[in-house]
This record gives C-alpha cells, sequence and structure tokens, in this order.
C-alpha cells in the first residue's frame, strides 16, 4: 500500500490537503503527518524541555486534527490553525505541570527541581569538553530565560524564531493583532538581550563564566 | 530618528521586515551612533544564539503509537455516538420491532396451515396411519374405495 504512487499530493498545500482528508482521502492527512510531526514535537518541546512529553503533546494535537477535520474551514491557512491548537493543548499542559508540579514525570523536586535543565544537548559543533559543558550551561540558560518569558511572549517567541512565521501569521496563530505580536517580540527580544549577554563575547561578562561565544 | 525609536525598530529591522523609509533611517542612525549599534549587535546575537536549543527527532514508534492512539480514540468515539447512545430509545423500539416482527410471521404461519389444500395423498397417507378399522387396508380395500377416492 505505501510503495503506491501518491501522485503530485506531497506537492500540494496544506490546505488543499485538508482539503482531500476531508473528503475522505487518508493519504493527504500521512502526508500532513510527516510534515508537521517533527515541528510539533520541537515547538512542544521549547515549552515542555522533555522529549516523551513533547511526543505525546504533539500526538495529541495530531489526533485533533484527525479528529476534528470537518471543522477545520479549508478557506482559512491551516498553519495558524495548527499551531493555535497546539498553543492551547501546551498552555493547558503548562498549567497543570504548575498546579501540580510533583506530577512531572522526568524532573522531581529532590532532583533539584529546575525542569528547564535539558536532558541532552546536542553536540552541534566540534568542540571539547569545556565547550560542551558551556553549551550545557548556555542551553539551560536560554531554557530557564525562555521559561520565564510570560507565556504569550514565549509563544510568540518560538513561533517567529524556530517555525519562522511572520507576525500575520503569528497574530492569527494568537489571535491577536499584528501591532501586538511586534510588541510582544520587542519585549521579549530585549529580555533575551539582556538575559543572555553574558554569553556574547565582546562584552563585558561576570568574571565565574566563560563565554565562547 | 533618534535613539528610543532606533531600538525600537531595530529587531524589525534585522529581521528584514522593516519599510524601506523606517529602514532607511535605522540604517542612518546606526552608522553614526556605536550605543545603537552595540544595541544591533546584542539583538542579533542573542536571537541567534536560541540555535544552542536542541532540535528532536520523532522517536521510531512515534508514528505507530500515533495510529494506536487514533484507532483507540475512534472505538471511544463510537462507544459515544454509537446508535443507542445517541438514540436512548432505540433499545427498546428495536425489541418492540423484534416482536412484531415474530408476531406477523407467527400469523402468517398459522393463516398459513388453516388456509392451506390439503392433497390426496396427505389423506390416504393419514388413512393408512390411522388406528381406526373402517380406515384399515382391508377395510378399504373392501369398500372398493381407493385410498382417498372420496374425499
Ligand atoms: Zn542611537
Amino acid at each position: 500500500m505505501e510503495d503506491q504512487p501518491r501522485g503530485n499530493v506531497e506537492g500540494d498545500t496544506d490546505e488543499s490537503l485538508m482539503r482531500q482528508f476531508q473528503s475522505g482521502d487518508g493519504v493527504a492527512f500521512e502526508i500532513l503527518f510527516d510534515r508537521y510531526s517533527t515541528h510539533l514535537i520541537n515547538f512542544a518541546h521549547r515549552f515542555l524541555f522533555s522529549r516523551e512529553e513533547s511526543e505525546d503533546a504533539a500526538q495529541e494535537v495530531l489526533l485533533r486534527i484527525h479528529g476534528a477535520r470537518d471543522r477545520y474551514d479549508s478557506s482559512r491557512p491551516f498553519r495558524p490553525w495548527l499551531f493555535s491548537i497546539a498553543s492551547r493543548l501546551i498552555s493547558n499542559r503548562l498549567r497543570q505541570k504548575k498546579r501540580h508540579p510533583l506530577v512531572s514525570l522526568f524532573h522531581s523536586a529532590d532532583e533539584g527541581g529546575d525542569e528547564s535543565i535539558p536532558l541532552d544537548v546536542p553536540d552541534r559543533w566540534d568542540s571539547g569538553p569545556e565547550q560542551i559543558v558551556e553549551k550545557h550551561h548556555l542551553a539551560a540558560h536560554i531554557q530557564s530565560v525562555l521559561s520565564r518569558l510570560p507565556g504569550n511572549q514565549h509563544t510568540a517567541v518560538v513561533l517567529a524564531r524556530f517555525e519562522e512565521m511572520s507576525n500575520e501569521e503569528i497574530a492569527q496563530t494568537m489571535g491577536i493583532s499584528v501591532s501586538s505580536v511586534k510588541s510582544l517580540l520587542f519585549r521579549a527580544r530585549q529580555t533575551l538581550k539582556n538575559d543572555l549577554k553574558q554569553f556574547i563575547p565582546n562584552h563585558p561578562v561576570p568574571p565565574n563564566t566563560t563565554a565562547t561565544f | 530618528m533618534n535613539c528610543k525609536n532606533a531600538v525600537k525598530a531595530l529587531p524589525e529591522y534585522l529581521d528584514l521586515t522593516l519599510g524601506k523609509d523606517e529602514a532607511l533611517g535605522v540604517r542612518d542612525h546606526l552608522a553614526l551612533c556605536p550605543e545603537c549599534r552595540e544595541e544591533a549587535r546584542l539583538f542579533s546575537s542573542s536571537w541567534e544564539m536560541l540555535d544552542v536549543l536542541e532540535t528532536v527527532q520523532p522517536s521510531a514508534y512515534f508514528r505507530a503509537h500515533f495510529w494506536e492512539r487514533v484507532r483507540e480514540q475512534e472505538t471511544r468515539a463510537w462507544g459515544r455516538t454509537g446508535l443507542f447512545s445517541r438514540f436512548p430509545l432505540a433499545p427498546a423500539l428495536a425489541g418492540f420491532f423484534v416482536l412484531w416482527l415474530l408476531g406477523v410471521a407467527g400469523g402468517a404461519h398459522l393463516f398459513k396451515l388453516r388456509h392451506r389444500t390439503v392433497t390426496t395423498t396427505e389423506i390416504a397417507l393419514n388413512r393408512f396411519l390411522s388406528p381406526y378399522p373402517q380406515n384399515s387396508v382391508e377395510h378399504i380395500f373392501q369398500e372398493g374405495r381407493t385410498p382417498g377416492g372420496n374425499v
């Protein structure tokens, strides 16, 4: 079955694929699944910072899409609809985690309690042990800064920076105006700039930090 | 353009999403203002720095697990939205329909029994099997009648 040719359907727009899926074409959904699985997992990961939880959240989003196909208005862009569902589900999860912090599956309170510490950080550059430690430290710091941003700023940053959405798309996703998006992004970027400048070279750094970037 | 406006426009200027006129204003200001140039550098570097965050790939069982969940969801949905759940009177109506059907079928059978045509072979057979002497084979032959002949 899977080896059968799928025609030109893979080059179709998301909206067209959703229309085909609404008409009962399961292959169209599978293409959307392939197109967005990794995006959704990573989107969730920027908030939940746990691989298992992120996969679970991404599956939940895809389940909603699969089950709510008839509720999608195919005259409207798909991506903002998809990520608005993802944002809602993830913010519900974050609220639950805040309400029941000990329920967290991967970071118990007696481990130090900081859920923002990553389980593993990629070693994307060829670097020695000191640089790896530094990258871990930086990644943990970035996660911590992101987690401390107000929820809507955090969402705007993730959509802009990692999903490369335009301000218009972010506005559609978050259900706010473009000017509100600009304002959220500006405030978030100021916070990031102030909190990360200690890691930026040619800038006075605290004596206990050995930034290599 | 003053420093305050230049800094406010910096993220969009760096993302190349600022309008042409405003972008030229920021560019001219940056050429003259080292403080804003430093701000621009920090804005840019801190934004780039987010790349250090891990990019997660779906695990090997992600797809299989998803379809498993779809099947579970569909089974649950059928339980919730099945015929009997959607129409609470459906079981009673179904029972009534079955009884009605049995009644009609039984009635039709009885009607058929009462009004059916009895064949001569059946009458002859009944006579042969009858315990009464007038219906015995000898008696019938004595009367010179064939079985069922006088019916
Ligand atoms: Zn200036």
